[in-house]
C-alpha cells in the first residue's frame, strides 16, 4: 500500500481524548492510570489503604505471582501456554521446605527449589516441543503430576520449623521493603533487558509471531522453546519457595489455582495470548492490580464468599479494554 | 445498461488516502480487466464493490439502482460475485456443504443431503465444469479443482457480475488455459466480468476493456484490441521496465555447492553442484516437487539419503538454522505464512535471525539495528511510511524486498530463493531481478524457484528439471527452451493414471 499521510487527521482537543490515542503506543500507561485511579478512590474508601503497611502486604502479596508472571510471558510470547505454575510453586516450595529441614544449608535449599521447577519446566519443554503434543495438555498433565508428587511427598502434611535465614527470605526487609518486592524488581529488570537487547529476546517474540518463518530464517526455535518452558518453571520454582518463606510452612495445596492469577496477569498486562506481544513491565503491573483488586474487597469488607467474583469480573473487564485498544 | 458501476469511489484508512476518487463500470456480456502495481488501489476498489469494505466516498450503482452495500452477502444478494485470490474453502468440509455454506436463500432450506440439494449442487458444479462427487473433502481437491469450486460458490446466487482476483495464480499453466475458457464462457453467457490478474497475456487473450491504476487513481479505460501488453505495463508503472533482460554474469569456478542424490520424504535425487556467482533455476509443474527441494536443502524437510557439501565441506543440515550456519539462507515461497511477522515491524523483520550481528557487549545495540535497516530501505528500494509500521501494511512486493533483505545481510554462500516473484507488482518484480544478478555477479550462488518458466529461464546459468517428485534432469543455459523444460516436466503417462486410480 502507497502510504499518501496527505490528509493528517486533526489531534482531538479533549485531553482525554488524546492520552487516549497517545497511550495507545504504551499500552502499560494505561495500566499505571487504572492503578492511580483505583488508588485515589481507595484512599478515600478507606484510610487503611495508604498506609505504609499496607501497602507492604500488599505488593508482598502481588510479588510472588508477579515473578511466575513472568516465566509464564516468556511462554505466552510464544504462543504457548503453562498450565502447570501453580503446582510448581507448591512442589518447589514444598522440596526445599523438607531439604532444610533435613539439614541443607539454606542456600543451596533454595537452589534445590529452583531446579525442580527447572526440570518440570524441562518436562514441559520437551514433551511440547519435541513431541509436538500441545502444551496445554502436557502442562495440564504436569499440573496434576507436579501436585500429586507434593501431596504424596509428605502424606499432606504441613512441613515447617525453618531458620531465621530463610524466613528472612519471605519476610525480611531491605530499605523498609519486603525482600520479595526487590527481587520482583531485579527480575523485572533484568527480563525487560533479556526481551528488549537480546537476541535471545526478540527471537522469543518472532516465534509467536510467526513460528514458521522465524525457524525458516534460521531461528532455533525448538531449543529456545524449551528454554522458555524451563524459565517458566524456574521462576515459578522461585516464586514457591518465596512463598514458602513467607508463610513459614510449606503445605500440599500452597498456590493451587495460582496459574490462573499469574495467566491473568500476563493477560492484562496487554500480552497476547496468541504470542508475539506483550512486556515485563505491563505483567507487573497487571499482578499488581489484581493484587489491589484482592485488597480493596477486604479493606471495603466485601464478604470472602463474594470475592473471587469480583476478581473474575475485574479480569473480564481488563481484557475487554485491552480489546477495543487493539480495534 | 452497465450491470455495476462505481462513481468517484474513494477510500481512506486513518488519514491515508488508498484510492481516489475512481470511477469504474462493467457491462453485461463483457470482461474488463483491472490493472495496476501492487498497491495501486486493485484490491480495496474490488472489496469496495463487494461490501468487504465501505467506501470513504462515491457511490456504487447494480443493474441502475443506487445501492450500499454494508457485508459481502448484501452483495452476494444484488448478484455480485467474487473470487478470491486466497481460496476461501472449508478443507473439512464436503464439495456440497462448501456450496451450501453460501446458497442462502437460492433454494428451499430442507436437510443436509436433500434431493434438492442435491439437484442445486449437481448443477453449480456442472455450470463450472468441476467433475468430482458432491461428497468430496474439500481438502483433497487440487489446486484448480478448489479454483473451480470458489467459482460455483461465486455463481451460487446466481450472480451476474463475477470478480476475478488473481485467478490463476496458484494454477499449474495447464490448467490456465481451461480457467481463462471457463470465464470466456460465462461472459458469453451474458455475465459482466472484473478480472484482476498480473498475467498479461491472460488479459490480452480473454479482456474486452482494461481500466488501469496506479498509486490509487484511475490512469484511463481502454479498449483492449489497443494496448499491447508493453502498454499495459508502460501505463502500470509509467516508465520502461525492461523484463527479463539478458544480463546474466559470468560465474567463477570455485564450487560452493554441491549436493549428490539428496533424498527426503517429498522429493528424490536432488544433483548438481554449483560455483560462485552461479545461478540455477529450478523449473517444474507446481507439484513437481521443485519447492520440496528448497525446503530439503535447508534441512526443514528431513534427509533420507545423499549428500551435501559447501566448499568441499560434507555438511549434514537438520535446520534452517544449521543451515544458515553453513551459509545457506532461503527465501520461502508463501510470503505470508513461511517468511513475515505479519504483526511485527518492519524493521523487526528486517533482524529476524540476524540479531547475532548486533551484539555489543552481549546487548543489541538499537542504533546499529536503526541504521542497518534504514540502509536495507535505501538499497532495497522498499516503499514505506515508516520503519515502525507493521509489515502487513506493505505491499507485496515490498514485503518480498524486506524478505529478501533479511537473507542477504549475512552475506551467505548460497541464496535459495522460491518464488521470488510471486503475487508481486511488476516494478518490484525486476527489482529483485536485478538484485538476484547483482548477488550473483558479486559472486553469491543463487538457486531460483519459479513456477513462472520465462523467470527460471530468464536467471538461470543451468535448469534443473523436477517432476512427480523427482529431479529429472539438468539443462545447461542453450539447451534449456521452454519446449525442452517443459518435455521433462510434464509427468509420464504412467503416473496420471495412477492417479486416476488411487
Amino acid at each position: 500500500m502507497t502510504a499518501q499521510p496527505d490528509m493528517q487527521l486533526q489531534p482531538p482537543q479533549n485531553p482525554l481524548a488524546r492520552f487516549w490515542i497517545w497511550s495507545s503506543q504504551f499500552p502499560e500507561s494505561r495500566l499505571i492510570l487504572a492503578i492511580l485511579i483505583g488508588g485515589v478512590l481507595l484512599s478515600f474508601a478507606s484510610d487503611a489503604f495508604l498506609s505504609a503497611r499496607n501497602i507492604r502486604s500488599v505488593s508482598l502479596a502481588f510479588s510472588f505471582s508477579a515473578i511466575a508472571a513472568m516465566g509464564q510471558l516468556l511462554v505466552i510470547l510464544t504462543g504457548r501456554i503453562d498450565l502447570s505454575t501453580g503446582s510448581v510453586m507448591g512442589l518447589s516450595g514444598m522440596v526445599t521446605a523438607l531439604a532444610l529441614v533435613s539439614g541443607v544449608p539454606v542456600g543451596l535449599g533454595v537452589v534445590i527449589g529452583i531446579l525442580v521447577g527447572a526440570s518440570v519446566g524441562l518436562v514441559n519443554g520437551l514433551f511440547s516441543v519435541k513431541f509436538g503434543i500441545s502444551s496445554f495438555i502436557v502442562t495440564l498433565g504436569t499440573l496434576q503430576v507436579a501436585r500429586g508428587i507434593t501431596v504424596g511427598l509428605t502424606e499432606g502434611d504441613t512441613v515447617s520449623g525453618f531458620s531465621d535465614v530463610f524466613l528472612f527470605l519471605g519476610s525480611g526487609r531491605v530499605l523498609g521493603v519486603p525482600l520479595p518486592v526487590w527481587i520482583m524488581i531485579i527480575l523485572l529488570i533484568a527480563f525487560t533487558v533479556f526481551l528488549k537487547y537480546t537476541a535471545r529476546g526478540r527471537e522469543i517474540f518472532a516465534i509467536g509471531g510467526n513460528e514458521t518463518a522465524a525457524r525458516l530464517a534460521g531461528v532455533k526455535v525448538p531449543r529456545l522453546q524449551v528454554l522458555v518452558f524451563v524459565l517458566s518453571g524456574a521462576l515459578a520454582g522461585l516464586a514457591g519457595v518465596l512463598l514458602t518463606a513467607r508463610l513459614g510452612a510449606a503445605v500440599s495445596n500452597a498456590a493451587v489455582g495460582y496459574e490462573l492469577i499469574v495467566i491473568a496477569s500476563v493477560v492484562i498486562g496487554g500480552a497476547s495470548l496468541s504470542g508475539g506481544a506483550g512486556t515485563v513491565l505491563g505483567v507487573v503491573l497487571g499482578a499488581m492490580l489484581i493484587g489491589i483488586v484482592n485488597n480493596a474487597l477486604v479493606l471495603l469488607t466485601v464478604p470472602t464468599y463474594w470475592q473471587q467474583t469480583f476478581t473474575g469480573a475485574v479480569i473480564v473487564a481488563a481484557a475487554l479494554v485491552d480489546q477495543m485498544r487493539r480495534r | 445498461m452497465l450491470a455495476l458501476e462505481g462513481q468517484g469511489l474513494s477510500k481512506t484508512y486513518s488519514g491515508v488516502t488508498v484510492v481516489r476518487d475512481i470511477d469504474i463500470a462493467v457491462e453485461p456480456g463483457r470482461i474488463r480487466a483491472v490493472i495496476g502495481e501492487n498497491g495501486a488501489g486493485k484490491s480495496t476498489l474490488m472489496k469496495m464493490l463487494t461490501g468487504i469494505v465501505q467506501p470513504s466516498a462515491g457511490s456504487i450503482r447494480c443493474n441502475g439502482e443506487s445501492v450500499a452495500f454494508q457485508t459481502p452477502g448484501d452483495a452476494m444478494s444484488a448478484g455480485v460475485g467474487i473470487v478470491h485470490q486466497e481460496l476461501q474453502i472449508v478443507p473439512t468440509l464436503s464439495v456440497a456443504d462448501n456450496l451450501m455454506l453460501v446458497a442462502g436463500d437460492a433454494i428451499p432450506k430442507t436437510w443436509r443431503g436433500s434431493p434438492s440439494e442435491r439437484t442445486f449442487v449437481n448443477a453449480q458444479l456442472k455450470r463450472v465444469g468441476l467433475d468430482v462427487k458432491p461428497t468430496t473433502l474439500a481438502a483433497n481437491l487440487s489446486a484448480a479443482q478448489a479454483q473451480l469450486l470458489e467459482i460455483a460458490k461465486a455463481l451460487a446466487l446466481d450472480s451476474r457480475v463475477l470478480i476475478f482476483d488473481e485467478p490463476t495464480s496458484a494454477l499449474p499453466p495447464n490448467d490456465v488455459e481451461r480457467l481463462l475458457a471457463l470465464v470466456e464462457g460465462l461472459r458469453d453467457d451474458g455475465h459482466a466480468i472484473l478480472y484482476i490478474s498480473h498475467h498479461l497475456n491472460e488479459i490480452k487473450r480473454i479482456a474486452d476493456d482494461i481500466t488501469v491504476l496506479r498509486d490509487g487513481q484511475l490512469v484511463g479505460h481502454y479498449p483492449c484490441a489497443d494496448l499491447s501488453t508493453d502498454d499495459m505495463i508502460h501505463l502500470m508503472v509509467d516508465r520502461p521496465v525492461a523484463l527479463y533482460g539478458n544480463m546474466l554474469p559470468d560465474h567463477g569456478e570455485d564450487e560452493v555447492l554441491r549436493v549428490e542424490g539428496l533424498t527426503s520424504e517429498h522429493v528424490a535425487n536432488i544433483g548438481f553442484s554449483l560455483r560462485k556467482g552461479e545461478i540455477i533455476g529450478f523449473a517444474g509443474l507446481i507439484g513437481s516437487g521443485m519447492h520440496d527441494a528448497a525446503q530439503t536443502l535447508v534441512g526443514e524437510q528431513k534427509w533420507l539419503r545423499g549428500s551435501v557439501s559447501v566448499n568441499g565441506k560434507p555438511v549434514r543440515l537438520r535446520s534452517p538454522a544449521q543451515a544458515a550456519e553453513a551459509g545457506i539462507v532461503i527465501v520461502p515461497e508463501e510470503r505470508k505464512i513461511q517468511a513475515i511477522l505479519p504483526d511485527m515491524s518492519v524493521q523487526e523483520n528486517f533482524h529476524i535471525g540476524r540479531h547475532g550481528a548486533f551484539r555489543d557487549n552481549g546487548l543489541l545495540s538499537p542504533k546499529a539495528m536503526r541504521s542497518k535497516a534504514e540502509d536495507l530501505v535505501k538499497i532495497f528500494k522498499v516503499r514505506l511510511a515508516s520503519l515502525n509500521q507493521p509489515i502487513s501494511t506493505l505491499s507485496g512486493g515490498n514485503q518480498q524486498k524486506v524478505v529478501v533483505a533479511r537473507c542477504v545481510q549475512s552475506d551467505p554462500e548460497v541464496l535459495i530463493l522460491s518464488e521470488p516473484t510471486r503475487g508481486v507488482d511488476v516494478g518490484a518484480k525486476d527489482d529483485i531481478h536485478q538484485l538476484v544478478l547483482d548477488l550473483a555477479k558479486a559472486g553469491t550462488a543463487v538457486i531460483v524457484i519459479s513456477s513462472e518458466m520465462d523467470e527460471v529461464l530468464a536467471l538461470s546459468h543451468k535448469v534443473a528439471v523436477f517432476s512427480a517428485g523427482e529431479m529429472v534432469g539438468l539443462l545447461p543455459r542453450e539447451d534449456a527452451t521452454p519446449q525442452n523444460v517443459m518435455k521433462l516436466a510434464t509427468p509420464k503417462t504412467k503416473d496420471v493414471t495412477d492417479d486416476r486410480a488411487a
